[in-house]
């Protein structure tokens, strides 16, 4: 069971219909999900069954069609738009598939994007953006730009980019899907544990079954429903599976 | 994200020096025809622009422009100086002669006569010799760009003998005259010597140079003139725009230079503006992620905006400049003399090209601002 309080993300039989009401495709069929602090939650589920589309609605970068969505105790549809673009700025962090890192900027540079984007100076910013890559075990590699990284460790630049102005969501789309095997579990290590955290929820769409070890709640999806959740533990805390890296 | 708008921009080298080579060709191209086709213009004003002691001009009334005269007859002069208003006024003789140096070297030449008591007409700027020295027997001022092609390699001197029409001219001084539209040497001459030279018509006086009273203005004497002799008069300035319109209307000099500044500005819009769109449509994605990451709309306007500045004000310094380098190393050239690039021609051409750099971000700018961010978790 989780109180309200350590609810990070709730929806309340959310639908997303893209198109019109006769023509359209109706994405998500009433999503009913609770996302605690503290723990991964990983959406799973077919291609094209909703993971992405509800992932975005969370994000704040869709409008659901219908039902209720809360996050962090705020409703994003009540914001305007400006509004929701600095509430996702300020409490979200992002890791996407492609990384979609800046080819022109180093990796502290893009770690540190997020912070330029809230106005901080550039040197503060890089210099927060290196001790977060610095704790990913990027050190030698703050200078190097993205064409200079392998995938594992263009990942690791976008987990630091995500998380170094401390967001209390992390929103990670298929973070895996584009590594080999040993990268990829290296990627998810990193962020078991860097990006769990008892303030934080790590929500994370893949199709990749090798990972499903790092999660504390798999949420399976199909045709737009969420059909089933498994808790693989009972309380949501970082990870004790993985070490902590120092 | 100055700083990340700036990086993105000069990243990739090759497409940043193209726009900016693109930007500065266009601003080149349209400012060095525009400056050349302005140059030409007024080099057709050449001699009204030296007369400097005079503000107004009456000529035949079928006079159409200043290199066809039809001569008046000397009661002209009588007519014009009776004319209520005027102070002064002078006889000018201006036509063509043939002038031959020692060696044979041939040249037909504008000879200006002006007029021997006064010797208004004459152009102020001399490179050698004083004004009144013109007053001596046979005495010719030569421009310097005349005494060039006359005397080749030689250093100014006066005193040199020319044959003008096989009458002998003794250069007295040597004139820093403007360049006339066609490169014929200028020789300014007295008006009674001028006639020696051109031999005999019936009519011989080209035109009048008259000078307003003190408090008329040189159109309202002009309207006069026309009113009381049924001559061409107008003020110095419009005499000269007659010549430039007269030039605009019945050659094909602005069709020509008009096309090459269209070709300008089309490599401007099409080529400046769709490579800084398509620069924009490269980093789309980065732009979405951007604006997934919480940069809002406003970041993303001034980042494609201060990208489009950048390059804009890069390509036009280059091209502005390139632009004035052509006409600082070709200011001695014989043929291109009196051919100059102006502040307005730069101002203009610098507002086209901000006009091009604009309507280009407004592209770039639609295109991202209404990107959907969630489209960067499709892949």
């Amino acid at each position: 069971m989780t109180t309200s309080s350590s609810i990070a993300i709730s929806c309340d039989n959310v639908t997303k219909q893209f198109g019109n009401t006769n023509s359209g495709t109706l994405a998500l069929r009433g999503a009913d999900l609770d996302v605690p602090f503290g723990g991964i939650t990983m959406l799973v589920g077919p291609s094209g069954c909703g993971k992405t589309t509800l992932l975005s609605i969370l994000a704040g970068l869709l409008e659901p069609t219908s039902g209720n969505l809360s996050v962090l105790g705020q409703s994003p549809n009540a914001l305007d738009r400006a509004e929701q673009v600095l509430f996702r700025r300020r409490n979200m962090g992002f890791i996407f598939q492609q990384y979609n890192l800046l080819p022109s900027l180093t990796a502290a540079e893009n770690a540190a994007v997020p912070l330029l984007a809230a106005g901080v100076a550039r040197k503060q910013a890089v210099a927060r953006a290196a001790d977060v890559l610095d704790r990913l075990g990027m050190a030698p590699k703050r200078a190097s730009f993205p064409a200079q990284l392998s995938g594992g460790q263009q990942q690791r630049v976008a987990i630091a980019r995500a998380l170094v102005h401390e967001p209390r969501i992390v929103l990670c789309d298929e973070p895996t899907a584009a590594l080999d095997a040993k990268s990829g579990h290296a990627v998810m290590e990193m962020m078991a544990a860097v990006a769990v955290d008892p303030q934080r929820a790590v929500v994370l769409v893949t199709h990749d079954n090798r990972i499903f070890d790092f999660a504390d709640r798999i949420v399976h999806m199909e045709d737009g429903q969420i059909r089933q959740v498994d808790e693989s533990r009972d309380a949501p805390s970082p990870s004790p599976r993985v070490p902590q890296v120092q | 994200m100055i700083f990340v708008a700036l990086r993105m921009l000069t990243f990739d080298t090759a497409k940043y020096l193209g726009l900016i080579f693109t930007i500065a060709f266009s601003t080149f191209l349209i400012s060095q025809q525009a400056s050349v086709f302005a140059s030409l213009m007024t080099r057709t004003t050449s001699q009204i622009r030296d007369a400097v002691d005079a503000r107004v001009w009456v000529a035949h009334q079928e006079h159409r422009y200043i290199d066809e005269i039809r001569p008046l007859p000397e009661s002209a002069l009588t007519e014009v100086r009776g004319v209520d208003g005027v102070q002064w006024a002078v006889r000018v003789y201006r036509g063509l002669s043939r002038v031959k140096a020692s060696d044979g070297t041939f040249r037909s030449a504008i000879t200006m006569g002006v007029d021997d008591a006064t010797l208004v007409g004459l152009p102020r700027k001399m490179v050698l010799g004083d004004l009144e020295s013109l007053r001596e027997p046979d005495a010719v001022f030569l421009d310097r760009f005349g005494y060039s092609y006359f005397f080749p390699g030689q250093p100014f001197r006066l005193g040199g003998i020319l044959e003008m029409n096989d009458r002998r001219a003794r250069i007295a001084g040597i004139t820093d005259a403007s360049a006339p539209f066609v490169t014929f040497p200028v020789v300014y001459t007295r008006y009674s010597c001028a006639l020696t030279f051109a031999g005999q018509e019936r009519n011989t006086l080209s035109m009048v140079l008259a000078e307003p009273e003190p408090g008329l203005e040189p159109r309202d004497l002009a309207r006069r003139i026309h009113q009381t002799t049924g001559l061409t008069a107008m003020a110095a300035d419009d005499f000269g725009w007659q010549t430039i319109w007269f030039y605009i209307k019945n050659t094909g000099i602005p069709v020509n230079f008009g096309v090459i500044i269209l070709v300008g500005l089309l490599v401007g819009v099409v080529v400046a503006a769709q490579t800084l769109y398509l620069f924009t449509l490269d980093n789309l994605k980065q732009y979405g992620a951007l604006k997934a990451i919480g940069v809002t709309n406003r970041v993303i306007t001034g980042m494609v905006l201060l990208q489009s500045a950048v390059v804009g004000a890069i390509g036009y310094g280059f091209g502005a400049a390139m632009c004035a380098s052509f006409f600082y190393f070709t200011r001695n050239v014989p043929h291109l003399r009196g051919f100059i690039t102006r502040f307005e021609i730069l101002g203009g051409t610098a507002v086209l090209m901000a006009l091009i750099v604009v309507g280009a971000s407004l592209l770039s700018i639609r295109r991202v601002v209404t990107l959907e961010p969630a489209a960067v978790f499709r892949g």
